[in-house]
């Protein structure tokens, strides 16, 4: 079961085509993807496609400093396949244990959902930095908190990511476009397979890249097999499919 | 046919964090070889500080060449007066072909002044030299290109090609496409996409494969380019004959 945890549905020039379900179908079909969970900030249209795609979730892109945010991902968390909350502290320019994020994070931990957060360079942020979302993980015990990229294309974040991830019991590891292959089975080494999950980052970052990337990492088959979907649909869906 | 244009011939070299796979260090000709055979590269350039280990490997492999590696400081107890002397020194060797820069970690401003020497060498010797891009200040586009404007004859590659900051990809192609002296190269990029994009406005002559192995795996980096979207003649001239036009004038390497 291949579960990609963390695809836009948007669209790139010359690239790939995922603003519109028939794209996230194809591209699930052509890449054989079961479930994939959904990232973005517009609640209607997650939900347009939630509704209208087997096996796709969403999870709600969140600027704390939205007004009404907080409602609005309350919201969404009462429909079954909203499935957790997106948090980008670089691109939205917030440190991710500011006050105004909390709320967020408690509503997080009253629906159990794990919250994802951008983590490394790019883009340029000291926000998005494992040691400064480390700060959030511990005033926030029981959020789950998934480390989207863990830490991108730099290698000194990675080693963060991981560190962070060693002492934080509360804290998964998400491969989306960071770009080394052995990299996932040292992670896995380091935090167990159960807490390392693929994700693609597509249509930035191409799915096939991204499965062959995992798949290369030279992990035992179960290791693989939950790196690729188990750890994602444990995290996120939490034995629940919610059809 | 396959030319890696960026690859590493030592360990790591600049930090205590672990940045290659264990055992993938290319610290040995026989290593290289290896991993050529492995993947089917025929050729390939190495990117180094070191001279005489550099001609250490040249002389092992046919199909590798070199770039020399150098930056604008004093070295103390050096034999060569100067960095620039001693890139010509390593130039005069057949199989050095080109120059590597890395602003990030030598840290200085390639637009400085202080450059012009070498630039001017690159020049006179007719070599390239290949720029680490990617990250601020020094390895940005926009900086590389100040030096491109005032000596229009170097020709200057941007290696990873802006790396892995879409606005930074964005500042590779943009500058190399109002400067006919600047080309990319693709290791690291993560972005298929970008590569196709890079070759529809520069044309199919200005982009070239490199891997940056062993910091980079090389086949996820030829997945990568393959995966872009290009013709069967681009993807020809990106995976092979741009860096062997650039580097070698045409000439493929021996083993092709």
């Amino acid at each position: 079961m291949i579960f990609d945890a963390h695809v836009y549905p948007i669209s790139v020039p010359g690239g790939l085509q995922l603003a519109t379900p028939d794209g996230i179908r194809q591209l699930m079909a052509d890449e054989h993807i079961d479930r994939v969970l959904l990232v973005a900030k517009d609640a209607d249209l997650l939900l347009r496609h939630i509704e209208e795609i087997d096996g796709a979730y969403a999870m709600l892109w969140t600027d704390p400093r939205s007004p009404g945010v907080v409602d609005q991902a309350r919201s969404v968390l009462e429909h079954p396949k909203f499935r957790g909350l997106k948090l980008d502290p670089a691109l939205d320019a917030f440190d991710p244990d500011d006050a105004t994020v909390h709320p967020l994070l408690t509503l997080a931990a009253e629906h159990g959902v794990p919250v994802s957060v951008h983590c490394g360079h790019p883009p340029p942020s000291l926000y998005a930095l494992p040691w400064m979302i480390e700060r959030a993980v511990v005033r926030f015990p029981q959020v789950r908190f998934v480390l989207a990229h863990m830490g991108y294309c730099v290698f000194e974040y990675h080693e963060g990511a991981m560190v962070v991830a060693e002492r934080r019991a509360n804290v998964y590891l998400e491969i989306g476009g960071m770009p080394h292959n052995w990299r996932i089975k040292e992670a896995v080494g380091r935090v167990g397979p159960d807490r390392v999950l693929h994700g693609s980052a597509a249509p930035w970052h191409h799915p096939r890249l991204a499965l062959r990337k995992a798949r290369m990492s030279d992990l035992a088959p179960t290791d693989l097999a939950a790196v690729l979907g188990e750890s994602a649909a444990a995290i996120y869906l939490r034995g629940d499919s919610a059809g | 046919m396959i030319f890696d244009a960026h690859v590493h011939p030592f360990p790591n070299f600049f930090s205590p964090v672990k940045m290659t796979a264990p055992g993938s260090e290319l610290d040995a000709p026989e290593k290289l070889e290896a991993l050529m055979a492995a993947e089917g590269i025929d050729g390939c350039l190495l990117l180094a500080r070191d001279g005489d280990t550099l001609e250490h490997f040249l002389g092992r492999i046919p199909g590798a060449y070199g770039l020399f590696w150098t930056a604008p400081r004093p070295s103390p107890g050096s034999r060569y007066s100067s960095f620039v002397e001693e890139t010509a020194h390593w130039l005069e060797h057949p199989k050095i072909v080109g120059i590597k820069l890395h602003p990030l970690v030598d840290a200085f401003d390639p637009s400085s002044r202080m450059l012009d020497g070498l630039y001017a060498l690159s020049v006179e010797r007719h070599v390239p030299i290949l720029f680490h891009t990617g990250h601020e200040f020094g390895s940005l586009a926009w900086p590389i290109e100040v030096a491109a404007r005032r000596h229009p004859r170097a020709r200057f590659v941007l290696g990873h090609m802006g790396l892995s900051t879409l606005e930074y990809v964005d500042g590779a192609i943009e500058v190399a496409s109002r400067n006919p002296n600047l080309f990319l190269e693709t290791s690291g990029m993560p972005f298929t996409w970008k590569i196709k994009q890079a070759v529809e406005e520069l044309g199919e002559s200005r982009v070239m494969y490199g891997s940056d192995a062993p910091f980079f795996t090389p086949q996820l980096e030829l997945e990568k380019v393959r995966l872009a979207g290009l013709n069967e003649r681009q993807l020809a001239r990106v995976l092979a004959a741009n860096a062997i036009d650039l580097f070698l004038n045409g000439t493929p390497p021996p083993s092709a």
